[in-house]
């Protein structure tokens, strides 16, 4: 049942991204709501948990948007992992805290994507990834804690009602 | 037992990347594999995707109506005053065209006309009386006008200059009382004194007297200028009959004559300042 809930925030975010994430454009850069979520996740329930959200969300983004399967699977599957296993013994209280990670979590998510396009993908050009990336990590740092809390509460509410109540 | 699930969980993460490099590049190559998984869920997801696009139409619409409100008092100020603008530019264009078609049939006139001496003038001033019909034009002595010289347009007779200045004269208009002028029925040649708007003639007509008794003239007859008297040229048009009876005495007749120039319009008259040799004339 956590898994469903996890599944249809993630289907839900998607669309809402692709769809509602105009709305929150700044210039060229919007915010990466699905990936926040992936971090987030990664920061608080560790790097298997970030690992199989990254990759169940980066599949999906790949059947609906993607042109090659797995792309997307990939890098959001090693972003998620190295994320929650290099911050498992950190302390991710101060909302600073959260921002740097998400922050340098979007900055390996890029990394990642230009090593995985310089391997599959060899005629992709990137263009400007270095501003990209870090305005895109700026952004999503910025919307970061509130991601973070609404994951928490929604842990929490998981807790109460699967593990608690019944 | 610890290193061994370590090294299975190692194991694990390899192997979903070898597996996630594998169908990236195989789909790379072959876009066709993707069909199978794409299809349906996209059908699912669709569904969800219209949801939240219409809502992102409507969230745009919405923000895009308010952040508009800020610039259209800007916006509506720009654009009445342009409108101003675009309304003088109207009122200029009419003005000029019209003054066009004036000019054009002024020259049409001056050219079938050229066996007369004549000097454009404009109108500058009108009486602002009920009483008196008369006209100032630009042009006086310095242009060669002097008194009882005719006025015309293109439309027909319109007086003679009464007062003369330097570079104004007065014209006296047909239709004012004091107006006496030699005019001639064209079709039967029958001569008269055309006077000004005096009784029985109904506003913006003129009374035509001293017509003979068996003139058989007809409503619709042409009037023109016969010539006599020295100041009006002969057959310039001054109107049409609109009514004709007999005098109370029984020995002449007179018409009521409308003319044919419409003197609230006049803006623009030429002066007659006399005739020239015909070439090859005498």
């Amino acid at each position: 049942m956590r898994v469903l809930a996890y599944f249809a925030i993630a289907v839900l975010l998607m669309a809402a991204q692709s769809t509602l994430g105009v709305l929150f454009q700044i210039g060229t850069i919007k915010p990466d709501f699905v990936l926040v979520l992936v971090l987030c996740v990664a920061l608080i329930k560790g790097e298997n948990a970030g690992a199989v959200y990254g990759l169940t969300i980066g599949l999906l983004e790949d059947i609906v948007y993607g042109n090659f399967l797995g792309f997307n699977a990939l890098i959001k599957f090693l972003t998620g992992y190295v994320v929650g296993y290099g911050t498992r013994d950190l302390f991710k209280g101060p909302v600073a805290l959260t921002m740097g990670f998400v922050f340098v979590g979007t900055l390996l998510y890029n990394l990642i994507f230009l090593v995985a396009c310089w391997v599959f993908v060899p005629g992709y050009t990137t263009g400007l990834l270095v501003p990209k990336a870090v305005s895109s990590a700026f952004y999503n740092a910025l919307i970061a804690p509130f991601m973070y809390a609404a994951v928490m509460r929604l842990e929490k509410f998981l807790n109460f009602y699967f593990e608690t109540k019944y | 037992m610890l290193h061994l699930r370590r090294y299975k969980k190692a194991f694990f993460l390899i192997l979903i990347v070898v597996a996630l490099s594998f169908a990236v590049n195989a789909t790379v190559h072959n876009r066709s594999l993707f069909g199978v998984l794409e299809h349906p869920v996209i059908f699912v997801v669709k569904p969800v995707h219209e949801a939240f696009s219409w809502i992102s139409h409507r969230v745009r619409e919405t923000v895009t109506s308010v952040s508009q409100l800020f610039y259209l008092k800007r916006e509506n100020e720009a654009l009445k005053e342009e409108l101003q603008e675009l309304l003088e530019y109207k009122h200029k264009f009419l003005e000029y065209s019209a003054e066009n078609a004036r000019l054009r049939r002024m020259l049409e006139f001056r050219e079938k006309n050229s066996q007369y001496d004549m000097v454009a003038a404009e109108v500058i001033g009108r009486d602002p009386g009920n009483w008196f019909n008369v006209i100032i034009i630009d042009k006086g002595r310095k242009n060669g006008v002097t008194e009882n010289m005719a006025v015309v347009t293109e439309r027909g007779l319109v007086g003679y200059t009464m007062d003369v200045g330097d570079d104004w004269a007065k014209v006296l208009m047909l239709l004012d009382n004091r107006m006496s002028v030699s005019a001639m029925i064209q079709r039967t040649r029958d001569n008269g004194i055309l006077k000004g708007n005096i009784a029985p003639a109904p506003p913006g007509c003129a009374k035509m007297v001293f017509l003979p008794a068996d003139a058989r003239i007809v409503k619709g007859d042409v009037v023109i200028s016969s010539g006599l008297g020295g100041i009006v040229p002969k057959g310039i048009l001054i109107g049409e009959v609109v009514e004709v009876k007999k005098e109370s005495d029984n020995l002449t007749q007179y018409a009521i004559v409308k003319p044919a120039v419409d003197f609230q319009k006049l803006e623009e008259v030429f002066v007659i300042k006399g005739q020239r040799a015909v070439p090859g004339g005498e």
